[in-house]
This record gives C-alpha cells, sequence and structure tokens, in this order.
C-alpha cells in the first residue's frame, strides 16, 4: 500500500506541475497578444503544426530569429556605407518586415513599416534612428518567442502536449 | 488430390492507355506518378516568393490541402520554369523579389501563352499597385500574410477546388 501510495502521489504532483506549466504557457501567450508583440497571424502558424511537422513552429521561430539577426546586421552595414545604397537597405527592410508579418510579430512589422518610410526619404539619421527601434522589438520578440519555446519543452517533458496542439 | 484456393480479387483501375510517342513517354510516367490514390490529378501550385519564412510557410499550408507546390525564388526563376515546360493549376506571385520583380514576371508569362491563374501577393494594400498588376495580367490580388481561408477561398474561386480535404 505504501509504494501505490508513493506512485499515486508522484502522479499528482507530476499532473499538478504540468498544470502550472500549462498555466504559465497561457499567461505568456495572453501577454505576448495583449502587448502587442503577436497578432492572429500567430495563431495561423501554430495551426499549421500537425503530426507531419510537430516542430514546424519552432523550427519556424528560430528561422525567424536565424534571418532576422542576419538582416539587422546587413542593415547596420548598409547604413554605413558612403553614400548609402537606400535601395539596398530598403530590400533587407523589406525582407524583414515580410518575415515578421508572416510570423505576426505585429511590432516589428510596425518598425520596418518606419523604417521603410525612412529609405523613401532617403533619410540617412531618420534610418539609423528608426533601425535602432527595430533592433529594440526584435531584441523584445525573440527574448519572449525563447520564453514560449522552453515552456513548450516543460510541457512536453512533463508528458503533456502544447495548448495551441489541443484541438 | 490437388487444393485451388479461390480468393476474392478486386483488379486495380487500368492504367492510362501509352502514348503512340516514345518523346511522350516521361510526361505520361509523371501524370501517372501524379495522380493520388483515387485517380485524380493532384493540384499543383507556383509559389513565387523571395522570402524563405513566407515560402516554408505557405508550403505547409499548400501541403496541408494536398496540394504539389514548385517554389520559385524570384520571377525570373518561375519563367525558366515555365520555359522547361512546367505548367501548374495556380500562381501565387509575390511583387518585389530580386532579380526579376513580379509584375515582369507575370508580363512575361502572359506573353508566352500561360494561361494559368496568377494570384498576386503583396504586404501593400495600394490602389496603385492593384492596378500595376492587374494590368500585368494577373487574375486576383491578396495582401500578405495570406491565411489558409484567404487560400480556399482563391482556390476555390480559380477552380483547383477538388483538391481540399475536409474541414476538421
Amino acid at each position: 500500500m505504501g509504494k501505490n501510495h508513493e506512485a499515486g502521489s508522484g502522479k499528482e504532483e507530476d499532473a499538478m506541475q504540468l498544470a502550472v506549466a500549462k498555466q504559465q504557457y497561457g499567461e505568456h501567450m495572453d501577454s505576448l497578444r495583449a502587448e502587442g508583440l503577436l497578432d492572429d497571424q500567430f495563431l495561423e502558424l501554430q495551426q499549421l503544426q500537425d503530426e507531419s511537422s510537430p516542430d514546424f513552429v519552432e523550427e519556424v521561430v528560430l528561422l525567424f530569429i536565424q534571418d532576422s539577426g542576419r538582416i539587422i546586421k546587413n542593415l547596420a552595414d548598409s547604413l554605413e556605407q558612403k553614400p548609402v545604397n537606400f535601395k539596398k537597405v530598403d530590400a533587407h527592410v523589406h525582407q524583414f518586415k515580410g518575415s515578421s508579418s508572416s510570423i505576426g510579430a505585429k511590432r516589428v512589422k510596425a518598425v520596418c513599416i518606419m523604417l521603410h518610410m525612412c529609405c523613401d526619404r532617403q533619410d540617412q539619421q531618420g534610418c539609423l534612428l528608426a533601425l535602432e527601434h527595430v533592433k529594440r522589438e526584435f531584441d523584445l520578440i525573440k527574448g519572449k518567442l525563447q520564453t514560449m519555446l522552453e515552456l513548450e519543452k516543460q510541457i512536453v517533458a512533463l508528458g503533456g502536449t502544447p495548448p495551441f496542439m489541443d484541438r | 488430390m490437388h487444393l485451388i484456393l479461390f480468393l476474392p480479387f478486386t483488379p486495380p483501375p487500368p492504367p492510362p492507355p501509352p502514348p503512340p510517342l516514345f518523346s511522350q513517354c516521361l510526361l505520361w510516367v509523371l501524370v501517372v506518378l501524379e495522380r493520388n490514390a483515387n485517380g485524380h490529378r493532384q493540384r499543383k501550385v507556383l509559389l513565387v516568393e523571395d522570402t524563405r519564412i513566407n515560402r516554408i510557410i505557405l508550403r505547409k499550408v499548400l501541403q496541408n490541402l494536398n496540394l504539389l507546390c514548385d517554389e520559385a525564388e524570384n520571377g525570373k526563376i518561375a519563367v525558366d520554369l515555365h520555359v522547361q515546360g512546367n505548367s501548374y493549376d495556380l500562381i501565387l506571385m509575390d511583387k518585389e523579389m530580386p532579380v526579376m520583380d513580379g509584375h515582369e514576371a507575370t508580363r512575361q508569362l502572359r506573353l508566352m501563352g500561360v494561361k494559368t491563374p496568377i494570384i498576386a501577393l503583396t504586404g501593400n494594400a495600394l490602389q496603385s499597385d492593384r492596378e500595376l498588376f492587374f494590368e500585368a495580367g494577373v487574375n486576383d490580388f491578396q495582401t500578405k500574410p495570406l491565411s489558409r481561408d484567404k487560400l480556399v477561398q482563391l482556390l476555390i474561386r480559380h477552380g483547383v477546388e477538388s483538391s481540399i480535404p475536409a474541414a476538421g
């Protein structure tokens, strides 16, 4: 009876931990939406994950983070050239705006639009300032997305599935 | 004494008749391979988009809708695919791409006689963008990002609905 009691307690504890992890995940995702960091396009992305692509969201998010880091570096390098090739800068901005829009990174997309407008005006100082905003917003969403992926891993490790897969 | 067993036998559906010319054999093999279990030809979409993440996401949407998908990073590759003899049931065409943009690629495809429905995709909803694209010869215009529901509506509107699996 002692061992059965311990096994039962262990399972109850796991279930409680799983419930807590899912609650933390839910609160984290709610805050991402409430702060305007992610829009409904991210839900569309999550809905694409299925048994044939069980890690689809993680793969896309990690690719977004990797590609964005490269684009931001390219933007910084391009804006330091003398003279600035604004067409080249705008091409990078277009890529970043497109990818951030596709994953629902709403605020990153918004600051990319600001940067695009500065490119249109060929305003180098404006571009440099807008780029700082872009970096700030990207760093913010990057951290939040990485936390999201960690919370998902915790849920899976506790024997659950990410809440967006509960359908 | 020998025992003879009669087992129920359902003959497979007959393959399409082989073409008379050797030069058409490869095309015939491709048509047979493209048929799914129900004997229907699987619809094929050409996705013309330079941003890698956008291609990955749209590719997954198309796969989930049971559609085959070829990809082109720019308009020139899209045109070259047609020059090589490929054909599609639908083309999703981005606007801003390196080498050759969506407007020019659409114009060239129409000049080649390509009648496939072309859906223009752009991040801007500017009227001038729409007009330029329709002048180039697109059939429809959508702002990005393209959701599954919007894509399904486009597929139905342009006659590609037979590949759509039941919802749920």
